[in-house]
């Protein structure tokens, strides 16, 4: 009976005319005001006739799923199929595509130390810089849930739709936290272990609640970006030399001309929820920092033969890439419009696997004993590299010669 | 007598009335669940202003006093929080209606990025003190209630243990 009633009022508010002739029915539902079930009951019809548009997150998701789409409004919180789905839930609690980025730039650090390399240690180095990672997301999730809410961006998380409970969350990111840790501080060494509580202090403890108080969590935020670099490095080498602190810099600088893109179109949003973002606060400044790191990005790199990290090559080779990324920072700069924000953002997602990879090919140093045998002979370019190699790009005819008198 | 008055207005209606009626989980689903008779919390859809989703509290036959501590406490940072964000969220809305109005020139409907940015920065300063207030006593509420959520799932653990 009285779904018949409700039936007709939803019709009625979808025309526009509210008839408050049924008021005697609703407060037979409940205690509640009226308004209270006419929103909730206007809200559950739309939601049946406008299905929910699909964002990135569900399509991922309902692609995994093996079981039909669920399209109750009132669902169990937690969701009774957590088991079946560790899986998902645990991706979607690490934020994987951020995490599997900061376990590339931590594999490129320990890739680009002048230390051998050692497969074992290199896999414990990037699960557990992996775990860490993942640790400190779902903490992040843990403490911003109503925050996340309130952005179209992130209102589809796990914690905000109740597919899991906060508990769940901490308790991800202790296992995680525990393991991740155990395994650097065992598996690779301390310092990394260092590094890589650090990091995870300097994120959930500084960064997340700085987001809403001030600005200079943008700063803070690139200090985090900056350090899986150098946790691999570390572990690779035991100590932390001037390369790291190159690739570390680059890192750093990366971070500015990614987010302030990514954040600039997000504008209305971070305002109404509170987050204190440049692209908010002082669009120009916002602008003005984009594009001036992509110059030191441009500098850092030109100067990394001179400071023994990479050879000649990787100068020529990376410089048309930052001349790219320069320009398109410079078009943000004049433009600072959706368009030119989000081409930035874009070609940030491949500028920095393609630097690292191009780091990476042209390393100067391969083994410690390569540097000791640098001091002795005469300054070269390029030493054969004692345990491996990789010749993916064609060396250059001066440096074939000058390796051809070494080996003679 | 209204009932019979009901269904002659519904004839036309019959057939969506018996769609709807076969889909009973459907219909039902729509009004919010009765937390003396699920079988575990419930969550429904956002709030169109707060956006945050309600959640039905379960309320067992054989609630302890600290499952009923929870319980309360757990609802009581709901409603501070839908008190939060809808005010929140309507001071918004209302702010940028009355934005848009004074800046708005004639023959225009929206105002670029870049003028709207003018708004968003004065709104985000203007409310610097209530997130600062906002944020201390989210920090705290939070924690309490996972501080109190262990408890119950530690208490229950061992409970099943003791059988």
């Amino acid at each position: 009976m009285s779904y018949l009633k409700v039936l007709h009022c939803t019709l009625c508010i979808k025309q526009g005319a509210l008839n408050l002739s049924n008021k005697s029915v609703l407060l037979k539902i409940g205690n509640k005001p009226a308004l209270h079930h006419l929103i909730k009951i206007s809200t559950s019809c739309h939601l049946n006739a406008n299905p929910p548009l699909t964002s990135q997150s569900t399509t991922a998701k309902a692609k995994n799923k093996k079981v039909p789409e669920d399209t109750r409004i009132w669902k169990e919180t937690p969701t009774q199929d957590v088991k079946n789905n560790l899986v998902q839930y645990s991706m979607m609690l690490s934020k994987f595509r951020l995490t599997s980025l900061v376990v590339m730039t931590s594999m490129a650090g320990y890739a680009l130390a002048p230390a051998p390399f050692d497969l074992t240690t290199f896999a414990i180095c990037s699960v557990g810089t992996g775990l860490v990672s993942s640790a400190a997301n779902s903490i992040n999730q843990f403490h911003e849930m109503p925050f996340d809410a309130q952005m179209s961006r992130t209102k589809n998380r796990v914690l905000v739709k109740g597919l899991l409970e906060p508990s769940h969350a901490i308790g991800f990111a202790a296992a995680t936290s525990v393991t991740g840790l155990s395994m650097l501080y065992f598996g690779v060494n301390p310092l990394t272990a260092a590094l890589g509580a650090g990091n995870l202090i300097l994120y959930t403890s500084i960064y997340t609640p700085l987001k809403r108080l001030s600005i200079v969590n943008t700063w803070l935020g690139s200090i985090v970006g900056a350090i899986p670099p150098l946790m691999g490095w570390a572990g690779c080498a035991g100590e932390l030399g001037a390369g790291a602190l190159v690739l570390s810099a680059l890192l750093y600088s990366w971070q500015f001309p990614h987010f302030n893109a990514l954040s600039w179109n997000l504008r209305p949003d971070y305002s109404r929820a509170g987050y204190r973002m440049m692209a908010v606060t002082d669009p120009a400044l916002c602008r003005r920092v984009a594009l001036r790191h992509t110059g030191i990005i441009t500098a850092t790199c030109l100067a990394s033969p001179y400071l023994e990290v990479t050879n000649m090559w990787f100068a020529i080779e990376s410089l048309p890439l930052n001349i790219y990324f320069m320009y398109l920072a410079w078009q943000f700069y004049k433009k600072s419009d959706s368009g030119s924000s989000r081409k930035l953002f874009r070609f940030s997602l491949i500028h920095l696997p393609a630097l690292m990879f191009l780091m990476l090919v042209n390393k100067k140093y391969w083994t410690s004993s390569d540097t000791q045998e640098q001091k002795d002979s005469k300054p070269q370019d390029i030493k054969h590299p004692e345990t491996k190699r990789i010749t993916v790009l064609p060396r250059g005819p001066v440096v074939a010669a000058q390796d051809s008198t070494i080996h003679k | 007598m209204l009932s019979s008055r009901v269904t002659l207005a519904s004839r036309p209606n019959l057939l969506l009335i018996s769609k709807y009626a076969s889909s009973t989980p459907n219909v039902k689903s729509i009004q919010p669940p009765n937390p003396n008779k699920i079988t575990s919390d419930m969550v429904g859809p956002p709030d169109p202003v707060s956006n945050l989703r309600r959640i039905i509290f379960r309320k067992p036959a054989n609630e302890t006093s600290l499952e009923r501590k929870y319980r309360k406490l757990r609802t009581e940072v709901q409603e501070w929080n839908q008190i939060f964000w809808t005010q929140h969220n309507s001071r918004f809305f209302k702010e940028r209606e009355a934005y848009l109005k004074s800046n708005l020139p004639e023959g225009k409907t929206n105002l670029t990025a870049d003028e709207m940015s003018v708004f968003y920065k004065a709104f985000l300063d203007k409310n610097w003190k209530a997130h600062l207030d906002y944020n201390r006593e989210w920090y705290r509420k939070n924690i309490t209630l996972l501080i109190l959520s262990l408890q119950v799932k530690f208490r229950k653990l061992f409970r099943i243990k003791d059988k």
